[in-house]
């Protein structure tokens, strides 16, 4: 399944992405709406993008007491059917990641739905830090950075 | 075009805040260069004023753009520059901040979506950052050596920031809380100009990130390495830049090959809604060379 991927390594944290994602479903500019957002809790030093991983298996999925949120056993991709939210926020404690927003629009709690495959968050990012791509791949990437490190090359923290 | 202009007017003698509304005129004030606004510094010289413009925050590269104003000498000096502080402010509901008057013991002002607080104290930037309202919001603390957002870029140079420690004022906490934010009169048509105009920025290859080096918000050049302190840089140096910045974007040298006045129109019909021909952008430009020659030669704003 293809997800958006975040090179830590890459990103400088300028906020790009949230705002674009922010215009994209929020219909206006409201950066603590967007549901990919550039953190900077601890100060700019210890920021970090946080979006939703749609893991494989979703905790926000078992907490919701609505049963609204459902998982594609075929792409994993998660969703959720945001007219039956009552706000109960048990899924934004759950969740691993703290990538659930609310949306005061739809007075419900959303998570990034990858814009139908084509998210304009990565096509913003300006550092090439925010990808699109498979978690499998990016897996792997990530492992090779970090062995490369371990043997003493550079660029993985 | 129209713009209405809300600015906050905080009397630190007094120790009184208002919020203010104003009709701009057509190219009356629309802009948010400091020339258009001279009615703040007739009430008081040493007056000191944050400026936003009607691209602020709009979510474009360079769009976090933001102007300090204030008189010297006679003339007014505008100092441009970058950072989330404008940004935030125009979420929380205010184009500007307008200092006046002296007061006798520190204070920093709270801005929140519903009113501005002015409190008593000196406090340090880690003891802002602990309690503040929310994750989002934006502390700016005043030093000697400048104005810092978020402890580590400077918004401003030294002299400025003395200038405001004389007036009293110590730090800026800006929350525009869960549902501030800044309605635009075509989101989808933005979205597609920012996407756009990123994409060329990194059409030659992506552009250098690093998380040691955050970037200020929405910019694609200036970063502040954490092994140094960062400095402060005005990068609007050109008349055009600074009508650039007095509208809210500086524009990058990694956008060079655009049309600055096209994208500029069409990013300010997007946001304002209406019709804004490049030729405006002109006019404009001549009428706040105008008011300039008229400080100039008048010495006054």
């Amino acid at each position: 399944m293809k997800t958006l991927f975040i090179d830590r390594t890459r990103c400088n944290g300028c906020g790009a992405c949230q705002a674009v994602c922010a215009l994209v479903k929020r219909g206006a500019q409201m950066p603590q709406q967007a549901r990919i957002r550039a953190r900077r809790a601890g100060g700019p030093a210890a920021g970090y993008v946080t979006v939703c991983q749609h893991c494989a298996q979703p905790v926000c999925l078992t907490a919701c007491m609505r049963g609204i949120i459902d998982q594609d056993p075929a792409t994993g991709l998660v969703t959720r059917r945001t007219q039956g939210c009552f706000t109960c926020a048990a899924c934004k404690v759950m969740c691993p990641s703290d990538s659930i927003v609310y949306d005061s629009l739809l007075d419900a709690f959303v998570t990034c739905d990858l814009c139908g495959g084509d998210p304009p968050c990565v096509k913003a990012c300006p550092t090439g830090a925010l990808r699109y791509e498979d978690q499998a791949a990016a897996s792997e990437q990530l492992r090779q950075k970090y062995a490369q490190a371990a043997l003493g090359g550079k660029g993985a923290r | 075009m129209e713009r209405t202009i809300r600015y906050g007017l905080i009397d630190l003698a007094n120790r009184t805040t208002q919020r203010v509304t104003l009709q701009a005129a057509r190219f009356g004030t629309w802009g948010m260069l400091g020339e258009e606004l001279a009615f703040w510094w007739q009430q008081d010289r040493e007056a000191v004023a944050l400026t936003t413009g009607p691209l602020t925050g709009c979510g474009a590269p360079g769009t976090g753009a933001m102007a300090w104003n204030y008189l010297k000498e006679g003339r007014l000096h505008t100092l441009a520059t970058e950072g989330r502080l404008g940004a935030w402010l125009r979420y929380a509901g205010l184009d500007a901040l307008v200092f006046c008057g002296k007061t006798d013991g520190p204070l920093w002002l709270e801005v929140s979506a519903q009113e501005l607080t002015l409190r008593a104290g000196k406090p340090s930037y880690a003891a802002l950052a602990a309690q503040k309202p929310t994750e989002e919001a934006v502390v700016a603390t005043v030093r000697p050596r400048g104005i810092l957002e978020d402890g580590l870029f400077a918004l401003s140079d030294r002299s400025l920031a003395r200038r405001l420690l004389d007036k009293g004022l110590t730090a800026l906490v800006v929350d525009a809380g869960e549902e501030g934010g800044l309605a635009v009169a075509d989101s989808a048509r933005l979205a597609r100009l920012c996407v756009e105009l990123y994409s060329w920025a990194a059409k030659e290859g992506p552009l250098a990130g690093d998380r040691n080096a955050p970037a200020r918000y929405l910019s694609l050049d200036h970063m502040a390495p954490l092994n140094k302190r960062d400095i402060y840089m005005n990068p609007a140096c050109t008349p055009e830049e600074q009508l650039y910045a007095a509208l809210g974007i500086l524009w990058s040298p990694h956008l060079e090959g655009r049309d600055r006045r096209a994208d500029t129109a069409a990013l300010l019909e997007a946001c304002l809604g209406g019709r804004c021909d490049p030729a405006e952008l002109d006019r404009l430009g001549n009428y706040l060379a105008r008011l300039r020659l008229t400080n100039l030669e008048g010495g006054e704003a």
